[in-house]
C-alpha cells in the first residue's frame, strides 16, 4: 500500500497533517513533522505535543493524514487506523534517534524525549492528483 | 451564550494574513475524519465568524459531513516561524466562494510560496503554486474554541 | 496472416506485464552494478595502508562511483569525533570536532545506527521555535538539508563516522543508504588498518629513539619486537667515551631545570656528529656519551675531532647567554666487543660489553690529568689507515685500573 513512490513523503522533508475526532465527534487538525514509514501498511506518528490528538485516539483511533511529496508538492491522504503503541522495539529507536539527532543540536535531548511511537495500519493511500495544476512542460 | 469576538484575539488573526498553510477537517456521523486542504481564509460578517475558502477539489468529504456533523477545525501554520492557532466550531454555511474570496486565496498562495521558496528554494515554491484555488467553496464557521497549536511547551492551550 | 486482434483487457495486461519486467530489469541491472562497486572499492581501497592516501581514495570513490558530491570522515577519538577528512566542501574543516551524543553525526555514533536526515534545515528552525534557543552549527555544509551518516566500525570498535551530505532537502534515498551500508565495514576495516600501521610506524620510530637501528641491525633483526634476551653478536668495534669536565660544579649553579636543558644542549649538538661518522649512540650516562663504530676505527677519531670542533660552537653560543665555557674528553679504543640484550624478563636492554669499553672509558678518564681531550689507544693508531691527516702525539704510558700492563696512549689533533 505504501509504495516506493510515497517514501519520500515519508522522510519529515515537508510537515504533515493528522485529523483525529474526539469521543464527541468535534475533529481536531494538527500539523506534525514526519510521519514515518513503518513497513507496506504501516506508518507511525511520535507522540511528544500533540496532546489532543493523542487524546481523541484514544476513544477515535481513525484518522486521516496528508503528507507532501518533496520533489513535486504532490498531495497524499492516508486513511489510518491506531493499532498500537510502542515504547521500546527498532521502531521507536530509530524515531528516537532522529530526534534526539536534531534536539541535541540545541541540547534539548531531554525536552524532546520521545514518549511512544504510535503505530496506524494504513487503509487507503489516495494521491490528490487534482489539486495541483500539471506540471508546466519544459 | 456570550459570543465570542474574535477581535481579541490579535495573534490568531495575524496569522489571516500569512505566509501560512490551512487545514480544514471534518467528520462525519461514523466519526470518520477527513482533510481539506484550504487556501483562504478571512473573518465573517458576524464577530464570531470565519470563512475558509476550500478548492471544489478538495471539498466534497466536508461538504458531505457537515450534512450529518456540523463541528469543523481548522489550523492555520505560518510556513516560517511555525505559529499554528486552530479555530474550532460549527459550520453555519457553505456556498460557492466568489471573485473576491477566489483573489484572496491566489494572492495566500502567492505569499505561501514564497516562504515556502525559503525551505524548498525556486523550483519547491514554483511546484506549490501549482496548488489548484479555483473554483472553491466558502466554508463559514462559528468559531467556539481557539487553540494555541505552535510547537512548544504551549502547544494545544486552549485560549477560549 | 492478419495481425491478431486483443481485447483492451489484453492490452492492458501485457502492457502491465511489459512493466513489471521492466522494473525487474532495472533492479537486476542495479544488483550488478552494485556488485561491481564494491569489486572495485574493495580492490581499491584496500589497496594502502597510507592513512591519506586511503582517505584520498576513498572520497574520489564516492564521488565519482556514487555520485555523493559532499563527504566527511570523522574519526572517533574517545569523547569526541574529529573531521579526518573531507570533500566537496569549501572550506575542508579539518581537525573540526563533534561531541559524541552532538547533531547527527554524534548521535549516529553513539548509537552506533546508520541515520538518513532529510529536510534538516526545516527541523532545525522547528526545534528552535519550540526550544527557544539556536542549533548549534556542525561541521557541514553550510546549508545542508540532507545528511546520510554511517558509523564506521569495526566489530565493536567505533573508528569513527562517514557522513555525506547536500544541500537538496530530498537528496538521498533508502538505495544510498544500502550502499552505505554495503560499503562502511569495508571503509572502516581499512581505515582501522591503516591507522593502526600509522602507529606501529610512530611506536617503531618512538622506539629507534631507545634503541637505535644500528644496533639492531648488529644484532640482525629488523624490528625490536624480534629481538630476545641473551641475542647477541661478537666483532671488532670502535667504543668512544666523551664526558664533560667538571660539570658537577658547574651543574651546582643552575637549578636542576636548567642542568637538565643544558646537557640536552650540549647532546643535541654531539649526538648528531656520532651519526654523521656512521657510529651510533649505545647510551647516554648524564652528560656522558658511550657511542659505537662498528665500521673502522678512523670514523670515530674524525666523529671526536669533530666534536671537539663543535664545542667551541656550543660555549660561543652558551657565553652569550652568560655560561661559562665547558671542557670535555674523549677517549677511544678499538677491540672485540658483544653486542647483545641483557636484562630480566620484562626489562630488557641492548648493550655492548667487552674489556674494550672499560679501556675507552679510562681513556677518556685519563685526560684530565694530560694536556690533551681527545686520547686514543695504541691499538686505534695502528688501524688508523690515512695517519697522515692527523697530528699523533704518544704520551706515554697510563695505568688502567684493573690492568696488569701499562696502556701506550696519543693524543690525536688535526693536522693544520
Amino acid at each position: 500500500m505504501i509504495s516506493e513512490e510515497l517514501m519520500p513523503a515519508l522522510q519529515g522533508i515537508v510537515p504533515a497533517w493528522i485529523v483525529t475526532t474526539s469521543d464527541d465527534n468535534v475533529p481536531n487538525c494538527t500539523c506534525i513533522s514526519q510521519v514515518y514509514p513503518v513497513d507496506e501498511n504501516h506508518v507511525a506518528l511520535s507522540n511528544q505535543f500533540f496532546s489532543k490528538t493523542f487524546r481523541n485516539l484514544q476513544s477515535n483511533p481513525h484518522a486521516v493524514v496528508q503528507v507532501i511529496h518533496p520533489a513535486d508538492i504532490g498531495m497524499w491522504l492516508l486513511e489510518i487506523e491506531h493499532v498500537r503503541t510502542e515504547s521500546d522495539g527498532p521502531l521507536f529507536d530509530e524515531m528516537d534517534m532522529q530526534l534526539a539527532a536534531i534536539a541535541s543540536m540545541s541540547n534539548m535531548e531531554d525536552v524532546f524525549k520521545l514518549q511512544s511511537a504510535y503505530v496506524f495500519k494504513v487503509h487507503s493511500v489516495t494521491q490528490l492528483s487534482e489539486a495541483l495544476h500539471p506540471a508546466a512542460t519544459l | 451564550m456570550p459570543e465570542l469576538d474574535l477581535s481579541s484575539f490579535p495573534e490568531a488573526l495575524a496569522l489571516f494574513d500569512g505566509p501560512i498553510s490551512m487545514v480544514l477537517g471534518s467528520s462525519n456521523v461514523q466519526k470518520r475524519p477527513h482533510f481539506a486542504r484550504a487556501q483562504g481564509v478571512r473573518r465573517g460578517e458576524a464577530a464570531d465568524e470565519i470563512v475558509v475558502l476550500v478548492p471544489d477539489i478538495m471539498a466534497a468529504p466536508i461538504v458531505h459531513d457537515v450534512q450529518e456533523n456540523p463541528n469543523l477545525a481548522t489550523t492555520l501554520s505560518h510556513i516560517a516561524n511555525f505559529e499554528t492557532r486552530q479555530f474550532v466550531g460549527v459550520c453555519t454555511g457553505i456556498a460557492p466562494a466568489g471573485a473576491a474570496d477566489l483573489a484572496l486565496c491566489d494572492t495566500m498562495l502567492e505569499r505561501s510560496s514564497e516562504a515556502v521558496a525559503m525551505f524548498f528554494g525556486e523550483e519547491g515554491a514554483n511546484n506549490w503554486k501549482r496548488m489548484v484555488t479555483r473554483p472553491a467553496q466558502a466554508v463559514h464557521i462559528q468559531v467556539c474554541d481557539i487553540y494555541d497549536q505552535t510547537p512548544g511547551d504551549r502547544a494545544g492551550a486552549k485560549l477560549v | 496472416m492478419s495481425e491478431p486482434v486483443f481485447s483492451t483487457e489484453i492490452k492492458q495486461q501485457m502492457s502491465e506485464n511489459q512493466r513489471q519486467i521492466d522494473q525487474l530489469n532495472e533492479q537486476l541491472s542495479r544488483k550488478t552494478d552494485e556488485i561491481k562497486i564494491i569489486q572495485t572499492i574493495s580492490s581499491e581501497i584496500l589497496n594502502t595502508l597510507d592513512l591519506e592516501v586511503l582517505f584520498g581514495n576513498i572520497m574520489a570513490l564516492m564521488h565519482e562511483v556514487f555520485g555523493f558530491d559532499y563527504c566527511m570522515i570523522l574519526l572517533n577519538e574517545g569523547s569526541l569525533l574529529r573531521v579526518a577528512a573531507s570533500h566537496g566542501h569549501d572550506d575542508q574543516g579539518l581537525g573540526i570536532t563533534v561531541p559524541i551524543g552532538k547533531g547527527v553525526i554524534g548521535t549516529v555514533a553513539q548509537r552506533r545506527k546508520i541515520m538518513r536526515m532529510m529536510g534538516l534545515r526545516m527541523r532545525r528552525r522547528y526545534v528552535q521555535k519550540v526550544t527557544g534557543t539556536d542549533t548549534e552549527a556542525l561541521p557541514t555544509l553550510e546549508d545542508a538539508d540532507s545528511q546520510i551518516a554511517i558509523p564506521l566500525q569495526v566489530k565493536d570498535k567505533l573508528v569513527g563516522v562517514y557522513v555525506v551530505e547536500s544541500e537538496k532537502a530530498n537528496a538521498f534515498n533508502a538505495l544510498d543508504e544500502e550502499i552505505l551500508t554495503i560499503v562502511s565495514n569495508q571503509v572502516a576495516a581499512a581505515i582501522d588498518n591503516a591507522a593502526a600501521y600509522r602507529e606501529l610506524q610512530l611506536l617503531a620510530e618512538a622506539n629507534s629513539r631507545f634503541v637505535p637501528r644500528e644496533f639492531l641491525s648488529l644484532l640482525q633483526k629488523e624490528s625490536i619486537t624480534e629481538t630476545e634476551l641473551n641475542d647477541q653478536t661478537e666483532g671488532k668495534m670502535t667504543v668512544l667515551f666523551s664526558d664533560i669536565r667538571d660539570f658537577t660544579p658547574l651543574s651546582e649553579s643552575m637549578t636542576p631545570a636548567e642542568a637538565f636543558a643544558f646537557v640536552n644542549d650540549y647532546l643535541g649538538t654531539m649526538a648528531p656528529i656520532i651519526r654523521e661518522y656512521g657510529g651510533f649512540i649505545d647510551k647516554y650516562i648524564g652528560d656522558a656519551i658511550m657511542a659505537i663504530f662498528p665500521g673502522s676505527p678512523q670514523d670515530a677519531v674524525a666523529a671526536g675531532l669533530k666534536m671537539e670542533e663543535s664545542l667551541q660552537h656550543f660555549n660561543q653560543h652558551t657565553a652569550t647567554a652568560g655560561k661559562p665555557p665547558i671542557r670535555i674528553g674523549i677517549g677511544i679504543h678499538t677491540g672485540q666487543l658483544v653486542a647483545g640484550i641483557i636484562g630480566f624478563a620484562d626489562r630488557l636492554e641492548g648493550t655492548v660489553i667487552g674489556d674494550c669499553v672499560n679501556t675507552a672509558s679510562r681513556l677518556e678518564g685519563a685526560t684530565k690529568d694530560l694536556p690533551v681531550s681527545l686520547l686514543v689507544s695504541e691499538t686505534v693508531v695502528e688501524e688508523l689507515g690515512d695517519a697522515a691527516e692527523y697530528a699523533i702525539d704518544s704520551l706515554g704510558e697510563v695505568e688502567i685500573k684493573g690492568k696488569k700492563e701499562k696502556l701506550k696512549v696519543y693524543g690525536i689533533a688535526p693536522r693544520s
